[in-house]
């Protein structure tokens, strides 16, 4: 399979936005499992939106009286509480090329949906802190939600850039004290993956990279004569004797893993490798506490 | 064609190709198979790595045998390889192909289709035109000769089967005269001599060559037997060979058991062989068919009519002229006469009234006493013939048991006391059972007994002298007969029982005795009742075979009569083949240069599908290894295939059932249905009529009807359609026996029938009509089919309310009585089983595409054609809800509705 067509590539990303319902009931099955250490930021605070009102009491100040609210009651003031917003938003990305359309055998789902399913558990229980969730598909930078009901949005804004093919993230700048997850199989070179990574990483953002690989990919599993065929258009490869090349290849991987993770190390990263024939709650929860730790660590 | 022993190649250059089977081994060597093909993300780290060595990819030597031997296979398969290869055409012009398929080739009629199914394959391989003539004349002349490619002919040589009549080489002589040379002939022969034989040879051989097939077994030929007193004179007839052969002779009753069976031997070098086959008068009574054990053709085969029926007949002893010579007793030319026809018994009355014989023949008096007159009485109204001979005895005295008033004394004519000269017979009158023999002109007459004349002399005359004296009379008596001849049984008083005439006139009233009364002379044709085909089966006579004109031969036995049975139970005539060939020769000697050879073995059988099928399998094979060879999940996929091939193998086309899907569609949804009626005007108006009334209900009511089907009476299924519309047509035709079962079943199991006779218009402004054409088809139609009781339509018939109050139900006309079942079965729910009216609703429904009326109603008006959707709808709501309108629930408002 060579280069897919326009039409193709619709048809597999209408096919796979079919299944996203599907991963986010699984994703928030491994959420579930995951139970949080204290609840976020669903409290009265400084912020913008109406949170409750509250009968006056002593000491509070007269421009927090809602008058509008306290004239339709015969003896009581009630003061507007207003929800404590945090200025952190979290931007989740997930590679939605075509090499992460794979699974070398029918027993393990594709990369892509082992992604989502990391990466939709990860919102949910980010929105279940009360956290602001957003997309960082190239669009507006506005957070999705702060909402568990925020989840459907999500997902339905994957459905619509189900047919990105960018095997990177956008370039796009990011607001102060934010968090980046990238969830992708990191095969671009690793030079572009320092840009990116270069042009994301701002003054209190911080950024976590989940590769998410095959374990076909992991160990080159092949003998004899193979033809082997890029999933986005690199081409054939004709392997004479695949066997021989299994030394070479390996260290190659570790080359490109190890780069990665230095990449992602000089720039204040933290890095995951997942398998996807692993299950997907140790790595959520990893994800989870770096996340916390991170949160924690711009608070303190 | 090359033959390589039980091998034939019909394209031999073909098999050159295998000389470069080694060249593709070289070439599969060559070209590896292709490898695994496998998608990889990482493939970007894999860019630039170099394989250090490369694997040998080499075919295995398995598959590449394979491969070769797919291949050989192939090539073997498009150069046409024969099994038994039968090569007889020589030259590469058209095939004139003439056989003989008149009765003698009947039994070994197998070999023929064989040899002529040979020459057309052969024909076929090289594309050589080919025509084929059959001898045998057919109901239709011989066209013109027409070439046409051999596979054209197929069908036909399927259909050809050997005639039961003989061969006309003559006419196959006259269609060549339009064929120009050259052209190769065959002549598939029967090996009878025919009078055209040598020209139509020398004919065929000027064309470009004959060869002719023929085998040494002789067609057998059995002739209609003699009739014996005692059984059958049999005579089997062949071509004279050297060889002695056996035959056996089987006797056939009506219903077609063996009932005996006589060998026959022919002796070398005869062409006949005859035996006499004695047989119990029972059992030859019940014989309808001779045939000859193993030889099923026309010609072996004989069927018998009454002629050969073995009749019994009585002489009652008694009267004083016996004679001790036996030239004088007259019981001597009676028994003379009889022998071959008949088997005679002779006793007193008693005995011979016991006895009950098909005739009885008395001479002197009958003087029975009364029991005696009793049983002769009976006797004779059941059918007994009564010959008495005159006398002296009866001269002197006639009794009572004569057809005419005797003169109580003789005639004599020539003697020496009369003028008179001696009287010779007149021709027989055309009602007497004589009618048609010939009377000699030495029979003379000089003594008679005279009848008393009377008004009805005339009639009871069968036989008179040329001076108009009666000399056999007869009376008809019940069933039977009384017949006088007046003269002796001897030659006393005439000569005639020492002529021929005598044996024939009695053979006459023998057969008059059998039951046969009334005058076998009929001139009615008689008409064709069964025939025998080529292969001595008997068979309803196909179109084209014409009567037989009554007692006179036919000229020919051919395609217009063919052998058989003819006339009715009272005339019936068995018409034989073999009474009509005088003699059967062996053909030959043939003309210098034409080619004499017998029919070949065995079919030749075409051996390329074999080779393709086995080309095709080991292909499956290959395909199979290949899967495994590249790394496929093998089994998965190769089952898939298989039965891909499988499928498409055994594909045949045909289709689904256009009358299933039919059905199939009728039962998805509600169908208003009308009976086809061939006329497409009706079927058209019909259509359209219940379309718009199926719009209307799909308007007002809340059935909504698919489209409306014809349906044909014959053939569709009716259990899914509430409701037949049934327009009658005076063209109508008529249901068979199967429909009217169809009809009465759908009835039966809760169907209705609207059947519409259209033709209220005929009555006019008043009352109604009862015997138009239309009506009366409704009858025939109806006719077998158990209709219940109809009433007119009561004022409070769940029709007048199943959805609209309706008092009248007018359709394009109006002003009809419209009929219903009188007591609807309560286990259908009351609903009528046939409604029968004549307001041709159809035309008064039927809307053309924009929902416009097609058709005047009349007397006119929008509301009547409002009233008859009206009736519609109540009709269809009647049928699909039963009574239910019907509950005495809905009495007061309607009631109510009514007073307003």
């Amino acid at each position: 399979m060579n280069a897919l067509t326009a039409p193709q590539l619709r048809h597999q990303a209408e096919d796979w936005a079919a299944r996203l319902p599907d991963l986010r009931i699984q994703a928030l099955r491994v959420a579930a499992t995951v139970s949080l250490g204290s609840h976020g930021r669903r409290r009265p605070g400084p912020g913008g939106s109406f949170w409750q009102y509250r009968p006056y009491q002593q000491g509070d100040g007269l421009r927090d009286i809602d008058w509008r609210r306290s004239a339709r009651s015969s003896d009581r003031l009630f003061i507007r509480e207003r929800e404590w917003e945090t200025a952190e938003s979290f931007w989740l990305w997930l590679d939605q090329s075509p090499s992460m359309a794979y699974s070398a055998s029918a027993r393990r789902p594709e990369k892509r949906d082992r992604a989502a399913v990391l990466m939709l558990a990860a919102a949910s229980l980010l929105l279940r802190g009360g956290e602001r969730v957003g997309l960082l598909d190239g669009g507006d930078a506005k957070p999705l939600g702060q909402t568990p009901a925020a989840l459907h949005r999500i997902t339905d804004r994957m459905a619509q850039s189900a047919t990105a093919e960018s095997s990177l993230p956008p370039l796009s700048g990011l607001p102060r004290h934010s968090t980046v997850v990238l969830f992708t199989d990191g095969w671009q070179p690793l030079a572009e993956w320092d840009r990116r990574l270069g042009a994301l990483t701002a003054p209190g953002v911080r950024g976590h990279l989940v590769q998410v690989l095959d374990p076909a990919e992991e160990r080159l599993d092949l003998s004899g004569r193979v033809r082997l065929e890029g999933l986005e258009g690199e081409g054939d490869l004709l392997l004479r004797r695949a066997e021989d090349l299994i030394d070479a290849y390996t260290e190659r991987f570790a080359a490109h893993i190890r780069g990665l993770q230095a990449i992602c190390a000089r720039r204040g990263w933290t890095y995951r490798l997942h398998l996807t024939d692993a299950s997907p709650l140790p790595c959520l929860l990893a994800l989870h506490q770096a996340i916390s730790l991170g949160r924690r660590a711009a608070h303190a | 064609m090359l033959e390589l022993g039980l091998i034939g190649f019909a394209q031999p250059w073909l098999l050159g190709a295998l000389v470069a089977l080694p060249a593709l081994w070289w070439l599969l060597r060559l070209t590896p198979p292709p490898p695994r093909r496998v998608q990889f993300p990482a493939i970007s780290l894999l860019m630039g790595l170099i394989a250090k060595e490369e694997s040998a990819a080499r075919m295995p030597w398995w598959l590449l045998a394979l491969r070769i031997l797919i291949a050989a296979l192939v090539i073997l398969a498009l150069a046409e390889p024969v099994f038994a290869p039968q090569q007889v055409l020589r030259g590469n012009g058209p095939v004139v192909i003439v056989v003989d398929n008149g009765w003698a080739p009947a039994a070994a009629w197998d070999s023929r289709k064989t040899a002529l199914n040979n020459l057309l394959d052969e024909a076929a391989r090289t594309e050589r035109p080919v025509a084929i003539l059959p001898t045998a004349q057919q109901a239709e002349p011989l066209a013109a000769v027409s070439f046409r490619p051999a596979a054209t002919w197929r069908a036909s040589v399927g259909a050809m089967a050997p005639q039961s009549w003989q061969v006309d080489r003559g006419a196959v002589l006259r269609s060549l005269e339009g064929v120009n040379g050259p052209v190769e002939a065959f002549w598939l022969s029967d090996g009878l001599l025919g009078p055209d034989d040598a020209a139509l040879a020398t004919r065929l051989q000027r064309l470009g060559g004959l060869a002719v097939l023929a085998d040494g077994k002789p067609p057998l030929l059995l002739d209609e037997p003699e009739a014996m007193a005692t059984g059958f004179g049999l005579q089997v007839r062949r071509t004279a060979s050297a060889a002695p052969q056996s035959v056996t002779v089987e006797a056939l009753a009506e219903d077609g058991r063996v009932v005996a069976a006589q060998p026959m031997t022919f002796a070398p070098d005869s062409a006949e062989t005859k035996a006499e086959w004695t047989l119990p008068r029972d059992l030859a009574n019940q014989v309808r068919q001779l045939r000859i054990t193993g030889s099923a053709s026309a010609g072996s085969t004989v069927l018998l009519d009454d002629r050969w029926l073995q009749r019994s007949v009585g002489l009652v002893a008694g009267g004083a002229e016996q004679s001790g010579h036996p030239l004088l007793n007259p019981d001597h030319y009676i028994g003379s006469a009889l022998a071959p026809v008949a088997h005679l018994e002779q006793g007193t009355l008693d005995e011979m009234t016991a006895a009950a014989p098909s005739l009885m023949m008395a001479r002197g008096r009958l003087t029975p006493d009364d029991q005696q007159a009793a049983a002769l009485d009976s006797w004779l109204e059941q059918g007994g013939v009564l010959v008495r001979f005159a006398g002296p005895e009866l001269a002197a005295k006639p009794d009572d048991w004569l057809p005419v008033r005797l003169r109580p004394a003789s005639r004599v004519m020539g003697g020496a006391l009369s003028w008179e000269k001696p009287q010779m017979l007149a021709p027989f009158p055309e009602t007497s059972p004589f009618a048609g023999l010939a009377v000699p002109d030495d029979v003379t007459v000089r003594s008679q007994v005279l009848a008393v004349p009377a008004p009805d002399l005339r009639e009871k005359t069968w036989a008179s002298l040329a001076d108009g004296t009666p000399l056999v009379t007869a009376e008809a008596r019940g069933d039977g007969w009384i017949v006088l001849i007046h003269v002796t049984a001897n030659a006393d008083w005439s000569n005639l029982p020492l002529s021929g005439l005598f044996v024939d006139m009695l053979t006459r009233l023998v057969r008059l005795g059998s039951g046969k009364a009334g005058n076998p002379a009929a001139d009615a044709a008689l008409t064709p009742k069964q025939v025998l085909d080529g292969f001595g089966r008997l068979q309803d006579p196909p179109p084209g075979v014409l009567a037989l004109p009554a007692n006179t031969e036919p000229a020919t036995l051919g395609p217009q009569h063919p052998p058989g049975y003819y006339g009715d139970e009272s005339t019936l005539r068995a018409w034989n083949l073999s009474a009509s060939i005088k003699k059967i020769e062996p053909q030959g000697p043939w003309p210098n240069g034409v080619d004499t050879r017998p029919y070949g073995g065995g079919a030749s059988r075409d051996a390329a599908p074999w080779l393709w099928l086995a080309a095709f399998v080991l292909f499956l094979a290959d395909f199979i290894a290949s899967l495994v060879l590249r790394g496929h999940a093998p089994w998965r996929r190769a089952a898939a295939v298989l039965v891909l091939a499988l499928a498409a193998a055994s594909a045949v086309p045909g289709g689904a059932n256009a009358a299933d899907d039919e059905e199939w569609r009728a039962s998805l949804e509600t169908r208003l249905a009308y009976v086809q009626t061939g006329d497409d005007e009706l079927d058209r108006v019909s259509a359209s009529g219940l379309s718009g009334l199926s719009w209307v209900l799909a308007d007002r009511t809340s059935i909504e009807p698919g489209q409306p089907v014809g349906v044909d009476i014959e053939r569709s299924e009716l259990a899914f359609f509430p409701l037949l519309y049934w327009p009658v047509s005076a063209a109508q035709r008529l249901p068979t026996s199967q429909a009217r079962e169809r009809i009465a079943r759908y009835l039966e199991q809760g169907g209705t029938i609207l059947f519409d006779t259209r033709d209220q218009y005929r009555a006019g402004d008043s009352g109604n009509v009862s015997s138009t054409p239309e009506r009366l088809r409704l009858r025939e139609i109806l006719d077998g089919v158990r209709v219940p009781p109809l009433i007119r339509v009561r004022a409070d018939h769940v029709l007048t309310r199943a959805f609209y109050l309706l008092q009248e139900f007018p359709g394009r006309y109006t002003g009809g009585t419209v009929w219903v079942e009188a007591n609807a079965d309560s286990a259908r729910d009351g609903v009528t089983s046939v409604i029968i009216g004549a307001h041709d609703w159809a035309a008064a429904w039927a809307m053309d595409r924009n929902g416009r009326p097609q058709f005047p109603v009349m007397p006119g008006g929008e509301r009547q054609r409002e009233y008859a959707y009206r009736f519609g709808v109540n009709l269809v709501m009647h049928v699909l809800t039963g009574n239910y309108k019907g509950d005495q629930v809905h009495v007061p408002s309607i009631l109510e509705r009514l007073s307003q």
